[in-house]
């Protein structure tokens, strides 16, 4: 059976309440949903809350799912939504995390993945942890918007057009988004390269 | 297409964003221009810097912190479902943040 086809099947199944079918649809999402979250929100905790929260509203309402766009599209709709909510919030508050909180400790968000690349290298090591704080520190001067797309664009590698989809904007204005998104980038970081 | 629009449109063209024709623009000016080819080259790395900057792994790799320890063992999809199972219906109040997930790792 074609995978789509499977797919059409399960989610169905899950509007009749079968149990095991959405226990089949969450294995099927599950980690994407949690890289999509981890990738915008940057922190574990808010990650994990968001891919929580995501499935959640998909168990609640996908009833009201129609088929009248792809499955994906209707999930990272409900992720990218949830993970506006969590930046807006985070734009108001005017936090930004710089680290991970593990909870019992803290590590450098980047750090933890550019030690293994640059070990042995302790300048390519200093290196790669300065040009992340700056990264992030660009990425923090993005309107929730704009990260948004340009998370979706540069790390998730979506097209524009599916972006738009998932925001429910058109193609041409997530290219706007997109196009402010780099050109602040650009500005926060012209000098580094 | 001159320099200036080069410029402007040098992160859709590394994306592959641009439609053809102007693509088409883009390079037949920036094959003729010194300036431009550096410029786009400079935006090129400037995406290849921001790549290092990606999320902490999420599954084997550890880095996402375990859940607290007091928490029963690792939640399946099926645990979950039953959780679901009990959480009030649509247009309630709710419960407010709910742990539903272990996050395998």
């Amino acid at each position: 059976m074609a995978p789509k086809i499977e797919e059409a099947e399960l989610i169905r199944a899950v509007q009749r309440g079968d149990q095991s079918a959405f226990e089949a649809l969450v294995r099927s999402y599950d980690q994407s949903v949690l890289g999509l979250a981890m990738n915008l929100l940057r922190s574990p905790e808010d990650a994990r809350d968001a891919y929580q929260e995501a499935f959640l509203r998909v168990y609640k309402n996908i009833h009201s799912f129609r088929f009248d766009c792809s499955f994906y599209t209707w999930l990272y709709r409900i992720v990218t939504n949830i993970c506006l909510d969590h930046l807006r919030k985070r734009k108001i508050r005017k936090e930004e995390p710089a680290f991970l909180d593990t909870g019992d400790r803290q590590i450098d968000r980047t750090y933890a993945i550019e030690e293994d690349r640059a070990a042995g290298n302790p300048e390519r090591s200093l290196w790669n942890r300065q040009l992340s704080d700056r990264i992030g520190e660009a990425l923090s001067q993005l309107t929730p918007r704009e990260r948004m797309v340009f998370e979706l664009r540069h790390y998730q590698g979506m097209r524009l057009r599916t972006i738009g989809e998932i925001l429910e904007t058109s193609e041409e204005a997530a290219k706007n988004c997109l196009f402010r998104a780099t050109q602040k980038m650009r500005a926060g970081l012209g000098d580094l390269v | 297409m001159n320099c200036e629009s080069v410029g402007e449109l040098a992160d859709l063209y590394l994306y592959g964003e641009l439609e053809s024709g102007q693509e088409e623009e883009l390079e037949q000016h920036a094959h003729g221009c010194a300036a431009c080819r550096s410029a786009i080259e400079r935006r090129r790395a400037l995406h290849r810097s921001l790549d290092t900057f990606e999320a902490p792994p999420t599954g084997a790799a550890g880095r996402m912190p375990p859940e607290p320890v007091s928490e029963p063992g690792r939640r399946t999809p099926a645990v979950v479902v039953d959780e679901l199972r009990r959480f009030p219906p649509v247009g309630s109040n709710g419960p407010g943040r709910v742990r539903i997930f272990r996050i395998a790792g």
